[in-house]
């Protein structure tokens, strides 16, 4: 190849999909280099869908305008069944890619300007004994393999491991025929909880999971919290599954073991996202929940989500115990007294909201996730305006995950911050705002029809976090709502904000 | 099962000498797995069974020979007319 060209797009998933569209759209000359055969990445399983069953039937209704319209982009060459194995940027910003079909075809270089990193996800697995054998297989494999191509492994089959991933994959599975012996979900359902449904390791999502739950139980599968396959044993192929109920700690509880025939096992712990080639191209990488050693880097994040393009979840609490009366003070950051600042029992609260969410104070409750955007009302003056205490409230939080506050939105903006947030970021968002206006905010996010969302938030509760967790379907984003009690401070109820 | 639902385009290809057929389209990984064999490889100096595991390119688990082609991802290449699909061996050196 000859030239260097003006933008090069790695991964043809969402995220690639409308990076390429948006750069033609601009009028530049778009490449688009993908491993698959199609476009649509493992999210749409390169445009290989089978609209027959009750999951992909779904999921083609839903097949972005994108997956069409990149077939007849002009501006955009798309080369499939291409990998970019290898990538260098030179002295003047031009990055070559070394780029070849999957199985040692010829390799060639493109040069360009300007590239769009959207490698999407892999996905994480913890081994196990027999693990290799054929019919064990990651969830993904098993989704893609009968969304993809309209086939399964196996008929008798267990889906195992931890996530909200191994739900609707198990009811694909049911849905296509397949005896689905049990969901294992590794992680305990949390102390208190029932058990009734298996769900109850992630709160947040029991209403939207309760839709493949109702799938699954019609077809008779159960739901189980606190178990995992922990061997899988055969000859030519798996015949039998090892499970054990486990401990918080996810180790296997004695005398716990049974053994399962089964012919297909299925399993999933999660995603991580696909560094080689930021990496190769020297990115930054930074892990918000970990404090880097030596300093702090540069201020370049990256966040690859293959199958997000929204928050995963969407925290938001009110800021923290203020004074109730003009006379009574609080004090700012540095101890003066200060009418608006946050009570002690306030500044008691905002650090033991930085230990809840932060994994170097502990494990973190099960459900919760530690925050990768923190968002606080702008302010004017620190010590004059009231919506200081918000920013106060995640102040400790901010400094512990070394993540800045963002601001750019103030009371009253309540729904263009809803809107930005659910159309422009990543990851896991806490919000700390002013109670009066959080139900605002809730009501402008997208949720579950049926959800029944307080219509105030009371004047005394400092303790309720609202938490809304994406449900993980196709289609348009839709968030889960519950509420977590913080529990952090004596005197926090324990119950949530009725209606 | 699987092929019947993809349409009319078949192909026809083998699998260690014995005949098979799919619909064009599939992987070789999934035109295998819709003839009902999970498993085209022997790996380390055990030869265990290995077929599809993370199905996306990733851990290199499902590799087999086609026709010339030596140890290639069986979940990224499509299933061709003709192809002569083989077991793969990717033993290590015993001692």
């Amino acid at each position: 190849m000859s030239g260097v060209i003006d933008v090069a797009v790695v991964g043809a998933g969402p995220a690639g999909l409308a990076a390429a569209l948006a750069a033609g759209d601009l009028g530049c000359e778009v490449t688009l280099i993908d491993a698959g055969h199609g476009p649509g990445g493992q999210r749409y399983h390169q445009g290989m869908l089978f609209p027959g069953r009750g999951p992909a039937r779904r999921a083609t209704e839903h097949l972005p305008p994108a997956l069409a319209r990149i077939r007849q982009a002009r501006q955009v060459r798309h080369l499939a069944a291409t990998s970019a194995g290898r990538a260098a940027r030179d002295h003047d910003g031009v990055v070559t890619l070394w780029v070849g079909g999957p199985e040692g075809g010829a390799e060639t270089t493109v040069e360009v300007r300007a590239v769009v990193l959207a490698t999407g996800a892999t996905e994480l697995v913890l081994p196990f004994p027999g693990w290799d054998l054929p019919g064990v297989t990651t969830a993904g494999a098993a989704q893609a393999l009968l969304q993809g191509q309209d086939v399964t492994m196996g008929r008798r089959t267990l889906v195992a491991g931890s996530g909200p991933v191994l739900l609707p994959v198990a009811a694909s599975l049911a849905e296509a025929g397949v005896h689905v012996v049990a969901v294992l979900e590794a992680t305990p359902a949390p102390a208190g909880r029932s058990q009734a449904g298996g769900l109850a390791a992630f709160p947040g999502q029991l209403p939207q999971a309760s839709g493949y739950a109702a799938v699954l139980a019609g077809y008779g599968v159960p739901v189980r919290t606190g178990y995992a396959v922990i061997a899988c044993q055969g000859t030519e192929r798996v015949e039998r599954a090892v499970i054990a109920q486990l401990d918080r700690d996810w180790r296997p509880l004695p005398g716990s073991r049974r053994a399962e025939s089964v012919d297909a096992v299925h399993v999933s712990f999660g995603f991580s996202p696909t560094l080689e080639l930021p990496r190769a191209l020297g990115c930054a990488e930074v892990r918000p929940p970990s404090r880097p050693a030596g300093g702090r880097p540069r201020p370049v994040i990256l966040y690859v989500y293959g199958m997000n393009v929204s928050p995963d979840v969407i925290y938001i609490i009110r800021h923290a115990e203020k004074p109730l009366k003009p006379p009574l003070s609080g004090v700012d950051y540095h101890g003066s007294q200060n009418e608006h600042s946050l009570l002690p029992r306030g500044w008691q609260r905002s650090g033991a909201l930085a230990a809840l969410f932060h994994p170097d104070f502990g494990p973190l409750r099960p459900g919760l996730r530690t925050p990768t955007v923190l968002v606080a009302p702008s302010f004017g003056h620190p010590g004059k305006t009231a919506a200081h205490r918000s920013y106060q409230t995640i102040q400790g939080l901010s400094e512990h995950l070394e993540l800045p506050i963002e601001s750019q939105f103030a009371q009253g903006q309540e729904k263009e911050l809803a809107d930005s947030l659910v159309s422009g970021q990543s990851g896991v968002v806490l919000i700390c705002w002013e109670h009066k206006h959080i139900p605002v905010i809730a009501s402008a996010l997208p949720v579950v029809s049926g959800t029944a969302i307080p219509r105030k938030w009371p004047g005394h509760r400092y303790d309720v976090i609202w938490s809304f967790t994406r449900v993980p379907e196709p289609g348009p984003v839709r968030y889960a709502f519950s509420q977590v009690p913080q529990q952090l401070l004596a005197g926090d109820t324990g119950t949530v904000i009725g209606e | 099962m699987g092929p019947d639902r993809m349409g009319p385009h078949r192909v026809r290809f083998s699998f260690d000498g014995a005949p098979l057929e799919a619909s064009r389209g599939m992987t070789i990984g999934g035109a295998l797995l819709a003839n009902g064999i999970v498993s085209w490889r022997r790996a380390g100096a055990a030869g265990r069974p290995r077929g599809i595991f993370c199905g996306t390119g990733g851990c290199f688990g499902c590799l087999v020979d086609v026709g010339g082609r030596r140890a290639v991802r069986a979940c990224l290449i499509l299933v061709g007319d003709g192809d002569e699909v083989r077991t793969s061996v990717s033993r290590r050196a015993a001692g």
